[in-house]
């Protein structure tokens, strides 16, 4: 269990990364792009605060990152997702939920918000 | 989305150059905005549009990518320490693990590296702490000694009290001089025993110019300087521990000096000593008004402190406007020049040249260290071979090797260097001891820190040139070579052969340069051992005594108080002669002057001369010969014609056929004695020094405080002590004796600082050749082995034993021929150095350099007696078996 917090924007942004790269290594493009597919363009990942995100995910040691060459032979940057990165993911995804879920339910009842 | 991953070798290392990381970047960044432009581009954007839009959604290009590249660089930075350390770790744990794999050499490389650290540490606190740290009082490099010197003659006295006193108010240099008077007796009559404290005269500017202020009351006042006020003393502060207990409540009380009651003022800090050390006293120098009349002589001391920014040359031109100035005043200081030498270099600019003499045999001996170890290194090289080229073939860069054998190094440096330090501290506690009681300023000779700092830079330059040789050749072994000579045994490269002989050559050079410098300072101090001193030392005993002015004040009663003593300690038994001498032969001090001889030729240049006081008894005490006349008698007494006695050499100025018994002479302006006869010349200011000739005046008509009593005795003359101290007290309770030695003693102590520099020199010499004999040893004793086989082969088809330790014998000779050719053509051209330091014998001392020549053959030749003996008992069959 990982004690200390991000900053709430940057948590969320982290937690999105990490599973986003469940799935396989992608870099850093194919992930902003991979969010605005799977939330329907409701969720914009900032560029400028998602390169610093991948590295400070590469500086906890939930992700490693690589060389490699793109579809069109391009040398890009590919992250993959460590052990203990998906642990994490896995835990923290759990409590978002959760707390998510709780502020839905707050949300969601009397007296309604309509 | 795969890619080939693997990235080459060569990107690898681009990695540690800074630009990468920018260059990683600012691609990771262009590529995502590519990816975006081409994204819009196929949304239907122009190019240019599609380019602008993407940067504009990416943001703040510049700051992300600033932002990344710090990150990058810090972690890249953090990542590269972190595996130069382990790198490190890992290489002086391989390091500690070689050592304790191979005790044999561990112990040998340690061994030399200890022995060569410790001997120039102990050898370099000598030099720091005797020449060059600096004198511990304020700005030190402005504090002079003023001398007399004379225009048209060498040499320099002590300075007359009316010169210092007319230098002082006409320079323009100094902030002030001091006179003083330095080896002045203080009787001590506190608790019984008469005792005698060593202490100075001085004038009370003196505490001021050297800065040296009290630890507790003060120091003295002008007006103290003049007679009626002087009763005060300063005590130092050792005198202060042992003979009053530190009780600050001694100030202001009164002690009984030299039979005065006198005022203690104050006591000066620890560590303060001057004119010397040994000072346990400080009390006020009078200057009675006669010693204003004569300015041509004197028998003062002075030392001055130099105004802020004057340079010694300003100095040295504005006393010479000076000094003719007075010159032309008074027909006295005719000749005379004030001069000034800065005072570390009066104390001890004489020892500079021994010392660095010293000093350079020592790097010597450590050089022929540092190659034993080098070639221990190779050796320890040559059977890694295999363990290097297999490192080779599984990656490791040359760089690595290069990295990996020098700080495998720093496990075996640091252990040489502890044990080093560890010997130095041994030596100079065993050395210290020895030194001779002259030498100034032997209590700073110690482990100071500019010491331990030279001892770390002589470590660092032991790495580099022990420690770069070994690190060329693992990163020459490439893996071919190495993996070709896993198959057989060889003496490795001719290379690296070449390279060990080279350095036993070397060896052998500098250890026959060391060689024949002892062998000349040896026969040297032989020469002057041998030389006589014109008189008999053995058995015979000399006493001082010193009386205090105050409670003789008078020129009779000095001279009633040394005949009574004369006369009671020649009715002791066991007596057979006793004289007086107001200065030991040979005892380093000096008395000079000018001679006038009445009626002599008008061109005649008559030389400078030693003068004593002495008692009749004296030339028989010390058994030098009379020649022509008579010795004093009892009859020259104060109120008889006065008398002098000259020697040989003296008299031999007079024309042959003529005799100087009966003609007159004098000394400055004393009155004129006549000759009554001639003795036997004696060494007076050295064995190796051909004195000045030599007048003696007696003791009643010259009288003397401090004089010297000189007993011929008929057995063991230190059994004479206590009684005569007794005597001595039977004529004044309250007179203590002080300095009792043999004039065997004395004689030797003449000699001690030349004895010293001879054993040094032959202890570094002996060491050097060991060294050296065991580094030949060890290259031919591995030459041997490398070539059993080959021995093995030549006897097997035929050839004797004796054939084959010819063979090894020829390689020992070649390496000392080449060696001794190199070292005789050193030592030709470096021995001039010692001509300062020898006598009897040139420096480049035929005899001499034969001697070092056969023992450092000798030697040689022993060093090849096991190897070749191994090579002559090698079995044939050696040769059949194969690798």
């Amino acid at each position: 269990m990982v004690e200390e917090r991000f900053d709430l924007l940057q948590g969320t942004l982290g937690l999105v990364v990490l599973k986003a790269l469940l799935g396989g290594e992608l870099h850093g493009y194919a992930i902003a792009r991979w969010v605005e597919t799977t939330t329907g363009d409701v969720l914009r990942v900032e560029e400028g605060s998602l390169y610093p995100a991948l590295r400070r995910l590469e500086d906890r040691g939930f992700i490693t990152a690589e060389w490699g060459l793109s579809e069109n032979n391009r040398r890009a940057r590919y992250y993959v997702l460590t052990a203990v990165g998906r642990r994490y993911l896995k835990a923290e995804a759990a409590r978002w939920l959760e707390f998510s879920g709780a502020v839905t339910q707050v949300l969601r009842a009397a007296p309604s918000l309509a | 989305m795969s890619g080939e991953r693997r990235e080459p070798m060569w990107r690898r290392y681009r990695r540690f150059l800074r630009s990468d990381i920018t260059a990683d970047v600012d691609e990771e960044i262009q590529f995502h905005l590519e990816m975006l432009s081409r994204h819009y581009e196929a949304s239907g954007l122009a190019p240019e549009t599609a380019d602008r839009a993407a940067r504009d959604r990416f943001g703040d290009v510049d700051r992300v990518a600033g932002w990344l590249r710090r990150h990058d660089w810090e972690r890249e930075r953090a990542r590269h320490i972190g595996e130069v350390m382990n790198s490190i770790r890992h290489n002086l744990r391989a390091g500690v693990r070689a050592l304790v794999r191979q005790p044999t050499f561990t112990v040998a490389a340690t061994l030399t590296l200890a022995l060569g650290i410790g001997a120039t540490t102990a050898m370099f606190s000598v030099v720091y702490g005797v020449l060059l740290r600096p004198l511990p009082f304020d700005d030190p490099d402005r504090l002079v000694r003023v001398w007399t010197l004379w225009r048209t003659a060498s040499g320099r006295g002590a300075v007359s009290a009316a010169n210092v006193r007319d230098w002082r108010a006409q320079n323009h240099v100094f902030e002030d001089v001091a006179l003083f008077k330095s080896n002045q007796s203080f009787n001590f009559t506190a608790q019984g025993e008469p005792e005698r404290l060593l202490g100075a005269s001085v004038w009370a500017s003196l505490f001021p110019i050297l800065r040296a202020s009290p630890l507790v009351g003060r120091t003295f006042t002008e007006d103290e300087n003049e007679i009626g006020h002087e009763n005060v003393v300063v005590l130092s502060h050792r005198l202060w521990v042992r003979q009053f207990g530190s009780d600050p409540a001694i100030v202001g009380k009164a002690i009984p000096l030299n039979g005065v009651s006198t005022t203690v003022v104050g006591v000066m800090r620890p560590g303060f000593g001057y004119p010397n050390p040994d000072v346990e006293l400080w009390a006020p120098l009078t200057v009675p008004a006669d010693e204003y009349n004569h300015r041509s002589w004197g028998s003062y001391s002075a030392v001055a402190r130099l105004k802020p920014g004057v340079t010694l040359e300003q100095a040295r031109a504005d006393l010479h406007v000076v000094s003719s100035n007075l010159a032309r005043q008074y027909a006295d200081n005719k000749e005379i020049e004030a001069g000034i030498t800065p005072l570390l270099e009066d104390m001890v600019g004489r020892l500079e040249q021994p010392l660095f003499i010293l000093l350079g045999a020592v790097a010597g001996l450590l050089l022929i260290g540092c190659a034993n170890v080098t070639n221990l290194l190779l050796a320890r090289g040559l059977s890694r071979r295999r363990e290097l080229a297999v490192r080779t073939a599984l990656g490791a860069s040359r760089g690595r090797l290069v990295e990996q054998s020098i700080t495998e190094l720093v496990p075996l440096l640091a252990l040489g260097a502890v044990l080093g330090v560890f010997t130095a501290v041994l030596a100079l506690r065993a050395l210290v001891p020895l030194l001779p009681a002259d030498l100034p300023r032997t209590e700073s000779i110690g482990l100071s820190l500019p010491v331990l700092g030279f001892a770390a830079a002589v470590v660092i330059v032991i790495a580099f040139l022990v420690g770069i040789w070994p690190a060329v050749d693992a990163a020459r072994s490439g893996v071919a070579s190495g993996l070709a000579e896993l198959s057989r045994a060889s003496t490795g490269a001719p290379r690296r052969a070449r390279v060990r002989d080279a350095l036993v050559i070397a060896q052998i050079a500098v250890t026959l340069v060391l060689l024949v410098g002892a062998t000349v300072l040896l026969r040297s101090f032989l020469a002057v051992r041998a030389v006589s001193p014109g008189f008999n030392p053995s058995m015979a005993l000399s006493v001082h005594l010193a009386i205090p002015q105050s409670k003789y004040p008078l020129d009779a009663q000095v001279t009633q108080f040394y005949s009574g003593v004369l006369d009671r300690v020649q009715a002791l038994p066991g007596v057979v002669a006793v004289g007086v001498v107001n200065r030991l032969p040979l005892g380093g001090g000096n008395q000079t002057a000018g001679l006038q001889i009445e009626d002599a030729d008008r061109d005649a240049r008559w030389p400078n001369i030693q003068t004593r006081t002495v008692s009749p008894g004296y030339f028989r005490a010390l058994e030098i010969p009379l020649k022509a006349g008579r010795s004093f008698a009892s009859s020259d007494d104060a109120d008889a014609p006065r008398v002098a006695i000259i020697d040989e050499r003296l008299a031999k100025m007079w024309p042959p056929g003529t005799s100087p018994i009966g003609r007159r002479i004098r000394e400055g302006g004393d009155p004129w004695s006549t000759i009554v006869g001639v003795v036997g010349h004696i060494q007076h200011t050295g064995l190796d020094n051909d004195s000045d000739p030599q007048v003696y005046w007696n003791y009643p008509q010259r009288p003397q405080e401090r004089l010297a009593l000189v007993v011929r005795t008929r057995s063991t003359p230190a059994a004479l002590t206590s009684s005569i101290a007794a005597a001595v007290r039977e004529v004044d309770p309250e007179q203590p004796i002080h300095d009792v030695r043999t004039l065997d003693a004395v004689v030797d102590r003449s000699l001690g600082q030349r004895w010293l520099e001879t054993l040094l020199l032959a202890v570094f010499a002996t060491v050097a050749l060991v060294l050296a004999s065991v580094g030949a040893y060890g290259v031919i004793a591995y030459g041997v082995g490398q070539r059993l086989r080959e021995f093995g082969v030549r006897i097997a088809l035929g050839a004797g034993r004796r054939t084959v330790i010819g063979m090894v014998l020829r390689r020992g000779v070649t390496l000392f021929g080449l060696g001794a050719a190199l070292g005789l053509a050193l030592a030709a051209a470096t021995v001039r150095v010692l001509s300062a330091l020898v006598y009897g014998v040139t420096p480049r001392d035929t005899l001499s350099f034969v001697l070092a020549t056969v023992v450092l053959f000798l030697v040689s030749v022993a060093a090849c007696y096991l190897p070749a003996r191994r090579a002559a008992r090698v079995d044939p069959s050696i040769a059949l078996r194969s690798e």
